[in-house]
């Protein structure tokens, strides 16, 4: 086909990676992007209120930020709320960057442990296009982990250990549990043209200096020069089909509520496991009553999150909690695999995080119990700057009851339907959670804390959206395929990480990145 | 929609932050009208409730019971007051000062910086294991990869090297 016309419909992580992968094999692409470029200076980390716009209009929780480009997502029917963001970057602009890869066996969960489903591609198949993310992300971190396969060196060297990390490495050593410093998308030094990490602290709200990775400043300049096209402020509605049932057009708002419609041969959705069903569903035509895509009845259904425990050890005296990077540092994966002699299938993986600034803190952070009125600045004393959390990260199954809808009685700013969060966290997750705190607890007392506090649910933690349009190899029971072409309808594809058949117990955004790029070469491949 | 008065604003902001030996309470730190609170607007009828009448008691004790009274029974104005006056009060330059020099925090936001680690003294213990410790998926280039690294677990691989594996 020359100069076939590709839609990607979302800026963030995947759209990224594919635009580039695409741009790169002298394939044009334009994509449609809901919010807008977030410039460094409109990041407030160095405003005196920084703390205060981290749990208000810069909330990684759309429902909490409301911003203009945001959409409703109704969450009353979910024990975990949702964290995104809508801008040029995704949710990468409002991410903490780590980036632990899937395990072989997290594609194989059928086959090894009888639950879940297998994806239709193996580890190995994404190997390559782990690196290649990475050398267009650019990493922290140490090669050499026995604990995974082998990948090449990083790009700069692990994050600081600091007091936490150091004593945490320790025990998880006296325990006899493997551990190894996390890989990140942050350089830790000085790397090609970018500036390494000051270790301020609140990667989350974005880095004004641009060593915490973000796509917008690594794979949208390189597709950018290539010849992609980006729009913004460019809400999508829904995908209109031909007679023959293929993609042909995507309906959109502009920024002043005017529809447009853009003519493609081809539709990429890249909007994550909550907004690409969204648009799915919002879809519905005579050839596709239940919603595009969706003769499985599977659009966002297998809905995935994880379930995060955080296990806080206060210790007596201080351990600079504020400094370094706050949500990584180092991890064990020593539970992460299927043992028969605990009562659940599969693991989690604990990642140690630090600790916050004084408001948040001040606020109770994740969970140390700090009250208002008397006993607070007595409280405040106490654990201020000695903490640090264990983060309880645990592999998530799909089920039936757990799922992605849309409710069309309330609506974003341009009448489109809302999406709806319904999930409960299934009993082998609870179960798995509650032998993940009783570990986090044993290595934050092997590391010398003298109180430990259990939150044993991060409620305001659903950033990791999967499993909603899941990869598979049965059209009856998937909604792509290996190539993350649409079984129904051939010139559509789904890239985010909906497309997952499993959630893993770790972060998604370098294996949805990797399932991205593979989808263009895939693409490609098939002759676009 | 209406604000809270400045006289209740004190009342709540010195019953949540009622200082300690070392720390200030709220009123000491902060001017009332304050403006974190400027935007927070309520319904007039919530206005009119009698409890605010009594949160300008002067009896500290029985201002706490009446803020405990407000979290149970308006909860969604006390989690809207609560965290205004916390942050009017944790980003107060005289509070911040106060910070740096209990927890060597530093009196300024994290950027544009950053933050510096202190030595720690403690050597790290550096993981021993060598062999590998992930589960084979049962392909055969899970087996050829497993023995290559459990054959030199120090070995520096290269991306085309990864590549062959599968592309």
């Amino acid at each position: 086909m020359s100069n076939p016309r590709v839609a990607i419909i979302g800026a963030g992580a995947s759209g990224a990676a594919f635009a580039w992968r695409l741009a790169l094999q002298g394939v044009k692409s334009i994509c449609l992007e809901r919010g807008d470029w977030l410039s460094p200076e409109d990041i407030p980390t160095d405003q005196p209120d920084w703390e205060y716009r981290r749990i208000t209009d810069f909330s990684p929780n759309p429902n909490v930020r409301k911003g203009v480009s945001d959409y409703p997502i109704l969450d009353a029917g979910s024990e975990i709320k949702p964290l995104l963001y809508n801008g040029v970057g995704g949710s990468t602009l409002m991410w903490s960057a780590h980036t632990p890869r899937f395990r072989p066996s997290d594609f194989r969960i059928k086959s090894l442990d009888g639950v879940g489903y297998d994806w239709p591609i193996s580890y190995w198949d994404l190997a390559p296009y782990y690196e290649i993310n990475d050398s267009m992300m650019g990493t922290t971190g140490v090669a050499g982990d026995p604990g995974n396969p082998p990948r090449t060196p990083r790009d700069t060297p692990a994050m600081p250990y600091g007091p936490v990390g150091t004593r945490m490495a320790n025990a998880a050593s006296k325990l006899g549990w493997h551990w190894w410093p996390s890989d990140g998308n942050i350089l830790s030094t000085d790397h090609g043209n970018r500036k390494g990490c000051n270790n301020c602290g609140p990667c989350e709200m974005g880095c004004r200096i641009g060593a915490r990775s973000s796509v917008d400043i690594t794979y949208w300049p390189a597709a950018l020069s290539m010849g992609a096209e980006l729009v913004t402020n460019a809400s999508v509605s829904h995908i209109e089909v031909d007679q023959a049932g293929k993609a042909k057009r995507v309906i959109w708002f502009d920024e002043n509520g005017k529809e447009q419609a853009t003519d493609c041969d081809y539709v990429v959705l890249a909007a994550n496991g909550i907004g690409s069903p969204r648009i799915l569903l919002n879809s519905v035509s005579k050839y596709f009553p239940d919603g595009l895509g969706n003769s499985s009845g599977q659009v966002g259904k297998n809905f995935m999150l994880h379930p995060i425990a955080g296990v806080t050890g206060v210790w007596d005296d201080p351990v600079q909690s504020w400094a370094g990077n706050d949500a990584f540092c180092l991890l064990t994966q020593h539970f992460y695999e299927t043992d028969p002699n605990r009562n659940f299938v599969r693991g989690y993986e604990m990642q140690v995080t630090r600790g916050q600034g004084p408001l948040i803190s001040a606020l109770g952070g994740f969970g140390l119990n700090v009250p208002w009125g008397k006993g607070h600045h007595e409280r405040f004393d106490q654990v201020f700057g000695r903490v640090a959390t264990v983060a309880v990260t645990c592999e998530d199954l799909p089920v039936d009851t757990n799922f992605v809808s849309i409710d069309s009685s309330i609506t974003d700013r341009f009448g489109v339907p809302s999406a709806v969060m319904n999930y409960q966290l299934e009993d082998n997750s609870v179960r798995m959670k509650s032998h993940g705190i009783d570990s986090a607890k044993a290595w934050l007392e092997a590391a010398g804390a003298k109180e430990v506090l259990v939150n044993p649910l991060l409620s305001q933690a659903g950033f990791h959206l999967m499993g909603t349009t899941r990869m598979g190899s049965n059209p009856e029971t998937s909604v792509v395929d290996q190539a993350c072409r649409s079984h129904d309808v051939p010139n559509l594809l789904v890239i985010d990480a909906g497309v997952f058949a499993s959630s893993a117990a770790v972060n998604p955004t370098p294996t949805l990145q990797a399932v991205a790029l593979r989808a263009a070469d895939q693409l490609v491949k098939a002759g676009i | 929609m209406v604000s809270i008065t400045p006289d209740i604003q004190k009342a709540f902001a010195d019953t949540v932050l009622p200082g300690s030996p070392r720390w200030p309470k709220a009123s000491e730190v902060l001017s009332f009208p304050n403006p974190f609170l400027t935007d927070l607007m309520i319904t007039e009828s919530d206005l009119d409730l009698e409890i605010w009448t009594r949160l300008l008691d002067s009896d500290e004790d029985y201002r706490f019971d009446i803020c405990k009274e407000l979290e149970t029974t308006h909860p969604e104005i006390f989690q809207a007051l609560l965290p205004r006056v916390f942050a009017a009060y944790y980003s107060n330059p005289k509070i911040l000062d106060l910070i740096e020099e209990e927890h060597s925090y530093p009196a300024r936001p994290p950027m544009p910086i950053g933050q510096v680690f202190l030595t720690t003294q403690v050597p790290l213990v550096l993981p021993s294991a060598k062999t590998p410790l992930w589960r084979k998926d049962g392909t055969d280039v899970a087996e050829k990869i497993y023995t290559l690294q459990e054959e030199n677990p120090n070995k520096i691989w290269s991306l085309e090297e990864i590549k062959s594996w599968h592309m």
